[in-house]
This record gives C-alpha cells, sequence and structure tokens, in this order.
C-alpha cells in the first residue's frame, strides 16, 4: 500500500516536470520574449542603429520578424501592425545606410585592386628578360599585329552584330536570333579581353625596358623615321 | 628561483624587443589623415624611384605594410586617402 502511494508521487512528479520541461521548451525555442511594442521596437532601433555589414542588416531584420511573428501569435494581427509601424522606419534607415556603406566598400575593394594591379606591373616589369633594342621594339610590333588582327576580327563582328540587331526588328524578335546575337556579344567581349591582353603586355614591356635599362621604346617615332626614309 | 625569474624576465624582453625589431608600424591616432598623405607619397614615390629589383622590392612591401596598417588599425576615410594617393603616384608611371 505504502509502496503504491510512493509509485503515485513519483509518477505524478515524473508529470509534472515533464509538463513544465515541455512549458520551458517552448519559451526557450523563441529567441524573442516580448514587452511592449513601443520598448520591442526601441531595442531592434538600438541594434539597427550599429549595422554596418550587409549580415548584420539581415540579423537585425530577422529578429524583427520574429519579434512581429511573436506578436501576432501572442496578441493578434493589429497589435503585430502596431509594432511593425514602430520599428519599419528604423530599418529603412538602416537599408539607406547599409547602402552607403556598401558602395564605400565597393569603392575601396575598386582602389584595392588597382594597388595590387600597379604593382603587380611593376613586379613583372621589373622580372621580364629583356633582349636588345631593336628585339625590343620587334616584340612591340608582333603585339601591334596581332591586335591590328583582332581589330580586324573585331569590326566585322561588330558589323555581324549591327545587321543581326535590325533583322530581329524586322523578324519580331524571334528567340534563335536573340541567341545567335547573345553568341556574337560574347565573341565580341573575348576578342576586347584579348586585345586589352595585348595592350597591356605591351605597356609592361615598355615599363619594364624604362625601369630596368632606362630605355624608351617610342614606337610612333620609328615607324615615323621610317616613313621619312622610305619617302 | 632567481634563476628562473632571470630566465623568464629575459625571455619577456627578447619577445618585446624583437618585436620593435620588425618594425611594428603604429599609426598615430591623432593625425592619421595627414600621416595617409605624407605615408602613401613617400612610400609609392620610393617604389616607383627604385633603380634595382631588390629596391623594388623593400619599398614595395613596406607600403603594402602602411596598407596594412591602415586598413586595420585607422580604416575609413585615412585608410581610403592611403589607397588613393598611392594609386596616384603607381599609376602615373
Amino acid at each position: 500500500m505504502k509502496q503504491d502511494s510512493k509509485k503515485r508521487v513519483a509518477l505524478a512528479t515524473f508529470y509534472t516536470l515533464f509538463v513544465v520541461m515541455l512549458l520551458m521548451g517552448t519559451r526557450c525555442e523563441s529567441r524573442v520574449h516580448l514587452t511592449t511594442p513601443e520598448r520591442d521596437a526601441k531595442h531592434i532601433a538600438e541594434l539597427a542603429e550599429s549595422v554596418h555589414s550587409e549580415a548584420e542588416l539581415r540579423a537585425v531584420e530577422k529578429l524583427a520578424t520574429e519579434y512581429e511573428i511573436a506578436y501576432r501569435k501572442s496578441y493578434g494581427g493589429a497589435k503585430a501592425l502596431y509594432f511593425k509601424s514602430l520599428y519599419e522606419p528604423v530599418m529603412d534607415e538602416a537599408g539607406e545606410r547599409r547602402a552607403i556603406y556598401r558602395a564605400e566598400e565597393e569603392r575601396v575593394a575598386e582602389l584595392e585592386s588597382q594597388f595590387e594591379a600597379s604593382l603587380g606591373d611593376l613586379d613583372l616589369a621589373w622580372k621580364m628578360p629583356l633582349g636588345s633594342h631593336e628585339e625590343e621594339l620587334a616584340k612591340i610590333a608582333a603585339n601591334d599585329a596581332t591586335i591590328a588582327e583582332y581589330d580586324a576580327e573585331l569590326q566585322s563582328l561588330v558589323a555581324k552584330k549591327e545587321q543581326l540587331a535590325m533583322d530581329i526588328i524586322d523578324a519580331g524578335y524571334p528567340q534563335d536570333m536573340l541567341d545567335q546575337i547573345g553568341v556574337v556579344e560574347k565573341d565580341i567581349k573575348a576578342l576586347e579581353d584579348k586585345i586589352a591582353e595585348v595592350e597591356h603586355t605591351n605597356e609592361i614591356i615598355i615599363l619594364a625596358n624604362r625601369l630596368q635599362l632606362q630605355r624608351t621604346l617610342d614606337i610612333d617615332t620609328e615607324e615615323v623615321v621610317e616613313e621619312d626614309i622610305a619617302e | 628561483m632567481r634563476r628562473l625569474i632571470i630566465a623568464i624576465a629575459a625571455i619577456v624582453t627578447l619577445v618585446s624587443c624583437g618585436g620593435n625589431a620588425n618594425g611594428d608600424i603604429v599609426i598615430s591616432e591623432q593625425n592619421h589623415e595627414n600621416e595617409a598623405y605624407d605615408r602613401s607619397y613617400e612610400l609609392a614615390t620610393r617604389v616607383v624611384e627604385a633603380t634595382t629589383y631588390e629596391e623594388y622590392q623593400s619599398a614595395a612591401e613596406k607600403l603594402r605594410a602602411y596598407r596594412e596598417a591602415f586598413r586595420t588599425q585607422i580604416g575609413g576615410q585615412s585608410y581610403t586617402i592611403f589607397l588613393e594617393e598611392s594609386n596616384l603616384i603607381l599609376g602615373d608611371i
């Protein structure tokens, strides 16, 4: 008899603890603990003021949404909407501020990449093996010839693209022709990149000659001199 | 015990001196904007005016070290000034 009552007490204790833990579990599941809409909105505003990065902005937005959902669950839509009306302007301001930071970050990233590119060019120029004056001029002339070839190809592609664009208008924008112009545009971009690469190589050759041997490679002058001789 | 303390003190001194010998860069917190202008001009000029590859390497290393110091210690406007001014000189070559 005594053992039965002990069992019952133990079972009752177990169930009570189980229910308490369940209740606590549901409470712990949510990150937000509601106070008043004004106070919670102020908390969100304080967090939003310190936003610097995209990730921070997203985290504050997520938290604000969690509060809003909690208000909707606990007090219904009206209070949730009231809470939203309090925090939304602050989040908009944080978003604008973030856009300014992002623009600044992009600018700094561009400056950093320019900085490294300049040092990279100088490094390449210092390490470039150099030949005689004539050999260096020949390298540049060969590169110029390559550029001229690419340029002729580029002009023909540009003309092809223009013709295609006109044909597309006449044909009423069919998908296969749009795909075709897409391919041509890709080829144009690839050729432009190739030209830029060879031009860059020439710049490095000129820089290398100047840095290592204080030698000027003035290919235009050479051409002028050659033309004068021919005349 | 005394020997141990002396040994530890010697190690601590060596480590702290070692740090200085490595040339740890400290940017002035009061005058960082002017320092950004001055240092970028001075160091980038040294890079472009180097007459040997070794001279160039040493100057470029120092320029990069200062850029890193401005980035990590100061950031913001002064870091941007350092980059802009350096790029002006480096791009001019």
